[in-house]
């Protein structure tokens, strides 16, 4: 049996998801009245959604939801971070992390710009006294550490 | 048995005490190092032993060489008399004198010929040091660099 030029079987499918165009159901019944196949075809699909409906609505009946939302529940809680994970996440987070360390970048660079020189160490060595057989003396200190020196010149 | 062993337990405890009085009496022992340099004009090169103070001593001085000729190393308590042979026949003595906070304080003579030269009493910063310098030696001067701890 050959079906009709005009048969149109997504015609029939949003048929049945009943997104017609009252044009084009009108066209459509019509066309079932006069088309055998088309027929057959709708009954098939209107059989197999009977039975689809039927299953799920049995595969439902078995389900138990209550226990289900328990389960669920429970992971959930189970997922729940303790006090100190909460905190870890919220200070080593991107969203903080960046914006502190930039700030700490800038702190560390003004203080370092403002920063005064170190104060030099005391001189190494007092001298309490000093005397000999010597024609001149002279009392260093190096810049860097103050280390005293102490240059003599012996008298011959 | 209590009565044989009083005069152990008497006879223990004056050994300690004596023994933590003599170590008590002896104060802070000194650990000094002298080290004496020859600085010149010579084209020799750098001696690697003095690499930290060379660039002290170049600070203040402009000699080309600095060459290490000893290093003496001496622990002594207060009132102990260290000596360091010196070339030209000349010695170096130091003698710590006191510690007095973070310094000792040190006596340090240079003799020549057997005659003193030079004598300064120093307080020396605890792991500071200072240099002595000026004799004449060869085609240089002598710098002697003391260093004191304790």
């Amino acid at each position: 049996m050959k079906r009709s030029k005009a048969c149109d079987s997504m015609l029939l499918s949003r048929h049945m998801d009943g997104e017609l165009s009252p044009a084009e159901y009108d066209w459509l019944m019509s066309h079932l009245a006069a088309c055998p196949d088309c027929q057959e075809e709708l009954r098939q699909n209107e059989a197999l959604r009977t039975l689809y409906k039927s299953d799920l609505a049995e595969e439902r009946s078995q389900v138990s939801f209550q226990g289900l939302e328990r389960k669920v529940l429970k992971q959930v809680s189970q997922k729940r971070l303790s006090w100190w994970m909460r905190h870890k996440e919220l200070f080593f987070s991107k969203k903080l992390l960046i914006p502190a360390t930039a700030m700490a970048a800038m702190v560390l660079l003004f203080f370092s710009l403002i920063r005064q020189p170190l104060l030099p160490p005391d001189p190494s060595a007092i001298i309490t006294s000093l005397s000999g057989d010597m024609t001149s003396v002279i009392v260093l200190e190096t810049p860097k550490t103050r280390q005293t020196i102490i240059w003599f010149n012996e008298a011959s | 048995m209590k009565a044989k062993r009083f005069p152990f337990i008497t006879l223990s405890l004056a050994v300690a005490i004596i023994a933590l009085s003599t170590i008590a009496r002896a104060g802070p022992r000194i650990h000094i190092e002298a080290v004496t340099i020859l600085a010149s004009h010579d084209s020799s090169p750098r001696d690697r032993r003095l690499s930290g103070l060379i660039n002290e001593l170049e600070s203040v001085f402009r000699y080309s060489s600095y060459r290490q000729i000893s290093h003496d190393k001496m622990n002594l308590a207060i009132g102990d008399t260290g000596v360091v042979p010196l070339p030209g026949r000349r010695q170096l003595k130091i003698t710590p004198i006191r510690v007095s906070g973070k310094r000792a304080e040190l006596r340090v003579v240079i003799f020549k010929r057997g005659q003193q030269v030079f004598q300064t009493v120093i307080q020396l910063l605890n792991g500071g040091r200072m240099t002595v310098g000026g004799p004449k030696h060869k085609k240089g001067y002598l710098l002697f660099n003391i260093s004191s701890s304790f």
